[in-house]
């Protein structure tokens, strides 16, 4: 019968046709398979850095006014394109050089003292030994190898110190070369990534004691305004700014601004306002006690100059001092509402407290807790070094926010 | 006495010898899983020979096996050439198992939920083997599926099929139709990138315009008052499970009834009024077994192959960016077989366009077949039903292309050229400058008018650009301009184009010549490109316009006697001039291309 309809008439070119295309699709596939290791890797690649651009636009669109520019940073907020926050330690070179001829040197001091003392358990093919490793670091480093080994840690010293001073103008901007990491700085165990991440998830709440506003929460399940995909973009384009080992002085010396240790640079920053009556422990309080005693007037004549400011107290009290976290329990200690009534009508009552204004016993209270501790309470719960860490001003702020915020919350209840 | 306790394969073998006893189990395995062909009916079958024996054993499949039970055993000839069914009911049929099978694979890489679904589109591209082309296959099958099943049911109309007998199969068909481009469209949303997210929105904003109870469907479609998580999984479902449910019922359906009248005939090769499409003559039998079966399976080797080579080498199912309900992108459509809709929506009311029109329109299809009773199939007699198909053909075409961005979606000529020149890729193009390869990005400022002068007088027409700026206070208005968003300059000096940055030089003529292009509404305009680098392998890139303001009445620029625009002045009678621009950075391997 006529089967030209079938568009291909013959059986056997029907079932060529198929197998061939078959056998065609499967090759293909193969050539699909071949390739699909890098295509995805070049996808990866591209994907990387498209999220890198929209980083970018993110970037100067709600970062780039506080964290500069260039990330180099403002006095609003530390630099991101900053060798501290990726580690780089600029001075770890010179170090390890040092160590390494340290060393050489303790190894060539227990040689010459093995030698030089009882040898008699020694067989002479180990005295050999030894001296012929003296001899190889003699041969190494001169006549006198250990003077020879102190020249050159002095040279190597004397390299860093030269390498510290070029980076005079990052130190005064707040860098230190010794603490060359800001993930060791903060204490994050995990990468980098993860670091900025979820800085830009939760933001800073806290930084607002040390910086002019804090770091907002930037992500939406953290209230902010951007989503996860966004926050990924805004992490790549922060990480590119990362140069792997590459990282040069100029690179540290156009950093505007570091960023701050809450712990250390988060305090007030002036004269402390009492350290000889810091870290005393409740058995010293009796046999300081005139020190303490003519301490306290001290401050107190002094704060009789400085107007307290009670806006920046509540700042440090729920910041940088982290008093509220303490203080805002009273299980744990004495609540800060009503703390000045509280001095007035019940502490100063007490016989142990004879004569003390309210505003004595608060200064007291702070610079040396020990001295008195509230019924009820443990004793050295509170830190005991405020006479270092305040300034006159920050005790003032203090005590103005206390002083303001006597009243108990009428919505505590 | 069996060799075994039990008779077995061993007492044959005992009893004819081991050759004879394993070619009768090989015969016998062949006639039970073929339903009834052994082995040497199916040597004859694909040698192309009469069956050797009677009854015809190549009958039986379709009596006794599940598989092609379905299936008719022997076809009119008429009906196996490329004319009259093209293969689109056959192609229709294969997309359907086609998607099934791919859709099934990429389920597994895949999440309905808005703060996934992106991520799993990328883990499938970055990180899944063949995921890409699983993606491109699914995603190409389903366009091409629209299309088939339209075009089959364009065949249909024209060989007067849906007539008498077969009413109800058309219906069916039509159904069919409505339940592939929901299916469509539902699955265009999935990935969640801006192209489905905002494709998605223009299709579902019409639910919204259902009278009476508009609200309540768009409530139930998107499962919020915005689309979102809600939405996204309402369309998985159905894209899923709901959909393929129907379609499965309906192609069942569907061919059933197909088979029940029979494929209906070319219409010259009957009398009119009559239906001899399960008559078929002796001599006009193809069996299925075995012509028609090889050829189904050489056509679907074919199909399979070119669908997979279009997927190697030419096509590549879009991913824009991530979906986000803040940016509309400019030019946003639905997709392209929805243009009709949207471009019926420019037409006027959105209840009527948008809802009415279209349920008119696919409810007058599906009783087609009840209102058309005219017996005859021929062209001839047809001549008022042939015409209404080419006139609503014709309106498909126009309002399809009323659709597009193009038409009556009128944009300020600033806006359009600054996204002319920098929109992310969609619908596979891409602006100008994102193709300049990173090389010659060149770091500097670049101005159009450098383009709008004579050859060899660049140079100066650039100077004098600088100098004018310069005087008329406008370099320290795009300084604080530029400063605004966040790009600070020490300086600002305009240069040439280097000659070794070809494609930055066209970009400039591009960008001089559409400014050109608008001299009404961009009086006086110039352009400048200012390029800087932002990180060690990204490049931030600054286009600005600007030009004198001119009256405006509805946005349209007013014209004097002499047909020019009237130029905006200031207190003091100077002329106003107004800035736009906009910013993107490219990274060396973002890898753009046009």
């Amino acid at each position: 019968m006529n089967l030209k309809r079938l568009l291909i008439e013959r059986m056997e070119n029907r079932i060529l046709v198929g197998t061939t295309m078959f056998l065609a699709t499967m090759v293909l596939v193969g050539w699909v398979a071949i390739n699909e290791q890098g295509r995805m890797a070049s996808f990866q690649r591209q994907h990387l850095a498209r999220s890198i651009e929209k980083g970018a636009e993110l970037f100067a669109n709600n970062c780039a006014e506080c964290h500069g520019e260039n990330g180099l940073g403002s006095g609003r907020a530390p630099a991101l394109n900053n060798p501290h926050l990726f580690g780089h330690d600029f001075l770890a070179p010179i170090a390890s050089d040092i160590a390494a001829l340290e060393t050489a040197q303790a190894e060539i001091e227990t040689l010459r003292a093995r030698l030089a003392g009882d040898t008699s358990g020694l067989t002479s093919t180990e005295i050999a030994d030894l001296e012929a490793q003296l001899a190889a670091f003699e041969e190494q480093y001169g006549e006198d190898p250990v003077a020879a080994i102190q020249e050159q840690i002095a040279a190597k010293e004397a390299e860093r110190q030269a390498l510290v001073s070029q980076m005079q103008i990052a130190i005064d901007r707040g860098y230190d070369p010794n603490q060359p990491s800001r993930l060791n700085d903060v204490g994050w165990g995990g990468t980098l990534d993860a670091f900025v991440l979820t800085t830009l998830v939760s933001g800073r709440p806290v930084s607002g004691s040390y910086w002019p506003e804090p770091m907002p929460a930037w992500s939406q399940t953290a209230g902010g305004p951007l989503r996860q995909d966004q926050l990924e973009d805004l992490t790549n384009y922060i990480m590119n700014w990362g140069r792997n080992r590459a990282w040069t002085l100029e690179d540290l010396l156009a950093v505007q601004q570091f960023a701050k240790i809450p712990s250390e640079g988060g305090g007030p920053e002036g004269e402390s306002v009492a350290p000889e009556v810091s870290d005393i422990q409740v058995a010293d309080v009796a046999n300081q006690r005139a020190v303490i005693g003519e301490t306290i007037a001290r401050v107190l004549a002094e704060l009789e100059a400085v107007t307290g400011d009670p806006n920046n107290g509540q700042t440090l009290y729920n910041g940088a001092l982290a008093c509220s976290a303490c203080h805002g329990n009273a299980s744990v200690a004495p609540p800060t509402e009503g703390t000045f009534t509280r001095a007035e009508e019940t502490r100063i009552q007490d016989p142990a407290l004879q004569g003390y204004t309210a505003r004595q016993y608060l200064v007291e209270s702070i610079l040396v807790p020990n001295a008195y501790i509230a019924p009820g309470y443990p004793a050295n719960a509170m830190p005991q070094n405020f006479g270092e860490r305040l300034d006159l001003q920050t005790l003032a702020d203090l005590i103005a926010y206390l002083e303001s915020h006597d009243e108990p919350d009428p919505m505590a209840n | 006495m069996s060799v075994l306790p039990f008779p077995s394969f061993l007492d044959d073998v005992k009893e004819k010898g081991l050759r004879k006893a394993l070619f009768e189990g090989a015969d016998e395995v062949m006639e039970r899983l073929t339903a009834g062909m052994n082995i040497q009916d199916v040597r004859e079958a694909l040698r192309g020979e009469n069956p050797s024996r009677r009854p015809n054993p190549r009958l039986t499949p379709h009596a006794d096996g599940f598989w092609l039970h379905m299936r008719p055993s022997y076809f009119n000839v008429e009906m196996t050439g490329i004319y009259p069914t093209f293969r689109l009911g056959w192609l229709s049929t294969y997309f359907v198992f086609f998607e099934t099978i791919t859709g099934f694979i990429l389920m597994f890489w895949y999440t309905p939920s808005p703060e996934i679904a992106y991520g799993d589109m990328l883990r499938m591209l970055n990180n899944v083997p063949f995921g890409q082309f699983v993606r491109d296959l699914h995603r190409l099958g389903a366009e091409a599926m629209v299309l088939i099943v339209f075009l089959h049911m364009l065949r249909t109309f024209y060989t007067g099929s849906y007539k008498k007998p077969r009413q109800f199969t058309w219906f069916t068909g039509v159904i069919l139709l409505i339940v592939t481009g929901f299916l469509s469209f539902t699955g265009y949303l999935l990935p969640w990138d801006q192209l489905a997210l905002w494709a998605v929105t223009i299709g579902a904003s019409m639910a919204e315009a259902t009278p009476l109870i508009g609200e309540q469907v768009n409530l139930i479609v998107r499962g919020g008052p915005e689309m979102g998580a809600a939405g996204l999984l309402r369309f998985y479902m159905a894209h899923v499970l709901l959909l393929p449910i129907l379609l499965f019922v309906f192609t069942g359906v569907h061919y059933y009834k197909v088979i029940i009248h029979g494929h209906s005939l070319p219409p010259q090769s009957e009398n009119i009024g009559e239906d001899t499409a399960k008559r078929v003559p002796l001599d006009k039998r193809v069996y299925f077994i075995p012509d028609v079966l090889t050829s189904e399976v050489m056509w679907f080797a074919v199909t399979t192959f070119i669908l997979v080579m279009l997927c190697v080498w030419f096509y590549h199912a879009p991913l824009e960016s991530h979906a986000d309900p803040q940016v509309t992108p400019l030019g946003t459509t639905a997709p392209w077989y929805f243009l009709w809709i949207q471009g019926a929506l420019k037409l006027g009311d959105k209840t009527f366009w948008g809802v009415i029109f279209p349920t008119i329109l696919l409810g007058f299809l599906m009783i087609v077949p009840y209102i058309d009773l005219t017996p005859s199939r021929r062209f001839a007699d047809r001549r008022f039903a042939l015409s209404v198909s080419f006139v609503m053909l014709a309106m498909t075409v126009v309002t399809s292309y009323m659709g597009l961005p193009e038409f009556g979606v009128a944009t300020a000529p600033d806006q359009e050229i600054l996204n002319e020149l920098t929109f992310e890729p969609a619908h596979n193009h891409v602006g100008l400058l994102r193709p300049v390869p990173f090389d010659q990005l060149v770091v500097g400022a670049y101005t159009t008018r450098e383009f709008a002068a004579e050859e060899g007088d660049a140079a100066a027409a650039i100077n004098a650009f600088g100098a004018e700026l310069e005087e008329t206070g406008q370099l320290r208005e795009l300084t604080d301009h530029l400063t605004a968003a966040h790009l600070t300059l020490p300086a600002l000096s305009f240069s040439s184009v280097p000659a070794d940055a070809p494609r930055l030089r066209h970009v400039m003529e591009e960008f001089h010549r559409m400014i050109e292009a608008e001299n009404i509404e961009l009086l006086n305009g110039w352009g400048v490109v200012i390029i800087t680098q932002n990180q060690q392998d990204l490049k931030r890139i600054d286009i600005i316009i600007n030009w004198q303001d001119i009256v405006l009445e509805d946005g349209r620029p007013v014209l004097d006697s002499n047909g020019q625009p009237i130029p905006v002045v200031d207190d003091n009678g100077r002329p106003v001039r107004r800035t736009s621009s906009k910013h993107i950075f490219i990274n060396e391997n973002s890898a753009y291309f046009d």
